[in-house]
């Protein structure tokens, strides 16, 4: 008689939560309106920046560094939208062109401190003893460094190059990221089903990585959407520092510091920027709220 | 307890020693130095200066000085000011950053709790949303816009209090009120999450069972579970509070000591960046200290260990 086929062991049993789970989420989601709406505004925010050049060319009709020096700052009106800035630029292709990097800094910085964090935490929780201690301890003197020093020298370093300044960001934004993910680690360890996944005989690597992370998702998706808006309003506090992307390039933080310093005179050069990152930050907010209720996160940021 | 305190200011130490460590070799890495750019001094003066300074000698020797010097609670002369030293600036400048800290913090302690109380008590209703929102633009507003704000409000239109300045108690409003509005914002969304999490708990149904008015139960019951999130914020938030924020000080003219932070790490003024750094993180190291045993005071589920 032929033995039974011995059990696929490589198949993991409990690698995804099971569908009804994100079915569930995705349900709870649908009922936040607000959190819809954050989710509405975000993208299509993303979809019309991101597509910046091609309305600059065909519907606005200016580029975002085409000078009118003769125009000067004019408020808004039929052929500048958004009205200009005292360089005669075209505010509303500048807040556009802002808009993709601003974002960009925001997604690309914390989908860095996301893989750091990530790792370094799920690493953390999950080797414990020792390892976890010397590590956290890392995390520790990293936390009690002053952040503002830490970023300028970090800016000398890497220069005004923007994709480094980004990357800057992220490797100091992912200690409290790091925390969330050890904590969570060790307590998803404990668990049966990772005890079933160790006698089974799996190695550390795939129980670490197969098993207990995709657990993690939910927490991670969270903080994720809150890091983002933190991180825009740092590139935002960088670009007051004079660190942030150089001319002509713009970011809303360029243009909400340059237009807070002559807020009097051409108001419109504060209000729209300002507006588009206020109802960014507000957006990816309700977002995250809405995400942290739906997939029932607790004990994440509040 | 005293074992526990004891304890946690012996690991402080270890702690330090790598962060100056750490400190020293990143800023000297870094390109350019505390005379590269005065421009106007020729090559033999500013020789002289870096051998006045000790920066002509190995670097490894000068980390070992550095160290002695720090160890003696001498933090060295200041590069951009040269007639001060690090020590004398912070004792300056500290009082400054401190009082603008403790008034933001009054602020953003009494704003930021009575939102959060309203809102978890009136869950869902006009008093959860309205100070909610409230909260969420206090998150979403950066401070160097929110003080231009105020000023050009109440300063420029209404003609209440000066635009800048540090001498007049009304000169402390505005600062206090742009630097307090980001923490209570957050000290808003923090309270009502922890005290909604508590309200739901069974021994406040117990009590109010048992017949305890709303106010008892808010303020003998949920209270003292639902401030935890909250304390643990304040640990940290009130390190960086006291220790100066560079745009509050910036747009109202405040001599404070997050300007000298800021500027010392784009002078490269070495012993004033080791300085701001120990200083700050000595802070934070305490602060955490105190909240740890606060935590511990309020949760008696926690123990000292």
């Amino acid at each position: 008689m032929m033995p039974a086929p011995a059990p696929q062991l490589d198949e993991p049993m409990d690698a995804q939560p099971s569908a009804s789970f994100w079915q569930d989420a995705w349900h709870r989601l649908w009922q936040n309106k607000l959190a819809l709406f954050g989710l509405f505004v975000v993208a299509s925010l993303s979809l019309v920046c991101f597509l910046a050049p091609l309305l600059c060319a065909h519907v606005i009709g200016f580029s975002y560094q085409e000078q009118n020096l003769a125009l000067g700052p004019v408020s808004p009106n039929r052929t500048h939208w958004l009205g200009t800035d005292p360089l005669g630029r075209d505010v509303l292709a500048r807040l556009l062109y802002g808009g993709r990097i601003s974002l960009m800094v925001g997604l690309c910085a914390t989908a860095v401190s996301l893989v750091i964090g990530v790792i370094y935490g799920a690493v953390s929780g999950f080797a414990g003893g020792k390892t976890d201690m010397v590590l956290m301890r890392m995390v520790d003197i990293l936390y009690a460094l002053p952040f503002t020093i830490f970023v300028i020298l970090l800016t000398v370093f890497f220069g005004q190059n923007i994709i480094l300044l980004f990357v800057a960001i992220g490797a100091v934004e992912w200690l409290t990221m790091a925390r969330i993910v050890r904590g969570q680690v060790m307590a998803i360890k404990q668990r049966e089903f990772i005890e079933a996944a160790r006698a089974l005989g799996l190695r550390r690597r795939r129980i670490l990585f197969r098993h207990i992370l995709p657990n993690l998702l939910g927490p991670i998706i969270v903080f994720a959407t809150l890091t983002v808006p933190e991180v825009m309003l740092l590139e935002a506090f960088l670009s007051f520092l004079g660190l942030g992307v150089q001319a002509p390039h713009s970011s809303w933080g360029v243009l909400i510091k340059e237009g807070a310093e002559v807020m009097e005179e051409y108001p419109w050069l504060l209000t729209y920027p300002a507006v588009a990152m206020a109802l960014t930050l507000f957006s990816l907010n309700f977002l995250g709220d809405g995400l942290r209720d739906a997939l029932d996160v607790h004990g994440s940021k509040d | 307890m005293i074992r526990f305190v004891a304890r946690r200011f012996l690991e402080t130490i270890p702690v330090l020693f790598i962060l100056a460590t750490v400190t020293f070799f990143m800023m000297r890495l870094a390109p350019g130095g505390p005379f590269a750019s005065e421009k106007q001094a020729s090559k033999e003066v500013r020789a002289r200066m870096d051998a006045h300074y000790g920066l002509d000698k190995p670097l490894f020797q000068q980390y070992l000085l550095q160290m002695r010097h720090l160890l003696q609670g001498d933090l060295g002369p200041s590069f951009k000011y040269p007639s001060r030293t690090v020590n004398e600036i912070i004792a300056q400048a500290f009082p400054v950053s401190a009082e603008l800290g403790l008034e933001a913090l009054i602020v953003a302690l009494v704003l930021g709790l009575m939102a959060g109380m309203a809102a978890a008590l009136k869950q869902n209703t006009f008093w959860d949303h309205f100070p909610m929102s409230l909260a969420m633009i206090g998150l979403c507003v950066p401070t160097f816009v929110m003080g231009p704000l105020l000023i050009s409000v109440f300063a420029l239109h209404l003609d209440w209090c000066n635009a800048a300045g540090w001498f007049l108690p009304r000169d402390r409003v505005l600062p206090a009120l742009t630097l307090g509005a980001f923490y209570a914002a957050y000290i808003a969304r923090l309270a009502r999450g922890g005290l909604l999490e508590v309200l739901r708990q069974d021994f406040i149904r117990t009590a109010r069972a048992k017949g305890a008015g709303a106010a008892r139960i808010l303020f003998r019951h949920a209270l003292r579970g639902g401030m935890l999130p909250v304390v643990s914020f304040l640990g940290p938030a009130i390190a960086g509070l006291l220790t100066g924020s560079f745009v509050v000080e910036t747009i109202f003219g405040i001599p404070g000591l997050g300007r000298y932070f800021v500027t010392a790490a784009f002078n490269r003024d070495y012993c004033m960046i080791m300085g701001s750094v120990l200083f700050y993180a000595a802070f934070v190291i305490v602060m955490n200290l105190v909240v740890d045993i606060v935590l511990v005071w309020l949760n008696p589920k926690l123990r000292f260990e």
